[in-house]
């Protein structure tokens, strides 16, 4: 099983974060893990790669941030997606389609 | 868990504690936090969890670069350039020499009062002689038990000194110095560990000072003044002696993390000063009466009330010093 590297997918950790917050607030470690699980442990985010990505859409207005109790009453840091969040995945999923199929364009493995 | 901290301690040790920066240990460390306990609890032991949430920390570059902090601080010698680092062996040294001279100034402590005991247990066996008519003889004791004096104060002089050589190399502790944030944690934990025994020596050395007058009192009220008070006396000076070796042993560990941890406190360093001076001028006052008593008045027999009179005294002001403070 290979893993995808850092470099690579770089452009595209907001995406993922941005997609995974669609569906329901999270906080930091679920997002790590959920990254985890669903790409079969062939995409393992960093630390710091998570932290930066999600400081930068926070910034930007993407996502907001509040704290709720999770279990064990510990008080998280939540994540939530905004309505400019949600126009600004729409658009990257636009950009995905067609840098895909550029790419494809291009990719012949035989 | 501690591994983990103290590994995200050091990654931030050297960067600037802006709000951004410090949001960003407390979100990560809180996120390592959480995945560390699933990866234990999924099996891992404490080892290989420590170790997994440790590679999948990433770069601090990235970081530092999305809330754009300069990393030049963390290369050495830039941001802290003045300040010395302190190295983990030169820590542990230190609090070895601070313990062996606490020993040794305790000690020098210890045979300065023991001296004066000695002084007078020798003239109170020349006392008790002189009323067999050997003059000469008992004339010659005073004069002996302030040979053993001076000799026993002189011994614990050269040992102050030699102390004090010793705990030369750490002098540059006096200036401006920085502990690597691992070495802070670790000596944090060791003077923790330290704490229980510094409070029994101090409980100790306390009982100790109670005692002490109450060898003096005890057999006066029991059965009057004596022929055998005066060695009540000496004993009651040894048993300062001993309080204050306890005392002098235990602070001197003490200040060694005070010091490397800078948590000194300080409030307390006037009051010590005040009780050295009282003591340092007590002392000289309550020997030199002593003699002068003996070998003018030949008092020899009498004379020895000046040392709980002098005990008394210097528990009593620096005790008022203390509360005048507080006030």
């Amino acid at each position: 099983m290979t893993m995808i590297s850092s470099d690579v997918i770089r452009g595209y950790n907001d995406l993922i974060i941005l997609s995974l917050l669609r569906e329901q607030p999270s906080y930091g470690y679920d997002i790590s893990r959920q990254i985890r699980t669903i790409s079969e442990e062939r995409y393992i985010i960093k630390e710091t790669t998570l932290y930066s990505a999600i400081n930068r859409l926070e910034k930007q207005g993407f996502i907001e941030s509040y704290f709720a109790h999770g279990e064990f009453g510990r008080v998280r840091t939540y994540y939530r997606i905004t309505a400019a969040g949600r126009t600004y995945y729409r658009e990257k999923c636009r950009e995905w389609d067609l840098t895909k199929s550029v790419i494809n364009q291009f990719i012949r493995e035989s | 868990m501690d591994a983990i901290k103290s590994y995200l301690d050091n990654v931030f040790a050297n960067l600037p504690k802006t709000d951004a920066v410090l949001k960003a240990k407390a979100e990560m460390m809180a996120n390592m936090e959480e995945k560390y306990l699933h990866f234990k609890k999924d099996g891992l032991s404490e080892h290989e969890a420590v170790g997994r949430v440790i590679a999948e920390f990433g770069s601090i570059d990235e970081l530092l670069a999305e809330l754009n902090v300069a990393p030049a601080s963390s290369t050495p010698g830039t941001a802290s350039s003045k300040a010395r680092q302190v190295s983990r062996e030169e820590a542990v040294e230190y609090v070895n020499q601070k313990r062996q001279s606490g020993i040794l100034i305790g000690l020098g402590v210890f045979m300065c009062i023991a001296g004066v005991a000695a002084l007078i247990l020798i003239n109170q066996i020349g006392f008790m002689g002189h009323g067999h008519g050997q003059f000469a003889h008992a004339q010659a004791r005073p004069v002996l038990g302030v040979v053993v004096l001076l000799l026993m104060v002189a011994a614990a002089v050269g040992i102050f000194i030699y102390a004090g050589m010793r705990l030369s190399k750490f002098e540059f502790l006096e200036g401006d110095f920085t502990l690597p944030a691992h070495l802070q944690k670790e000596i944090e934990d060791k003077k923790d560990a330290f704490t229980p025994s510094f409070t029994v020596a101090i409980i100790i050395g306390v009982s100790l000072c109670i005692l002490a007058p109450l060898l003096i009192l005890l057999p006066f009220l029991l059965t009057g003044p004596g022929v055998l008070a005066p060695y009540w006396v000496v004993a009651m000076l040894l048993t300062v002696a001993t309080a204050v070796f306890v005392f002098v042993y235990a602070g001197s560990i003490k200040e060694a993390y005070d010091k490397l941890l800078k948590t000194g406190d300080y409030s307390r360093q006037p009051d010590q000063k005040f009780t050295n001076a009282v003591s340092s001028v007590i002392w000289p006052l309550a020997i030199m009466s002593y003699l002068l008593l003996g070998f003018l008045g030949d008092y020899w027999g009498k004379a020895w009330i000046i040392f709980p009179v002098a005990v008394f005294l210097s528990i009593a002001i620096s005790a008022i010093a203390k509360f005048v403070r507080k006030e």
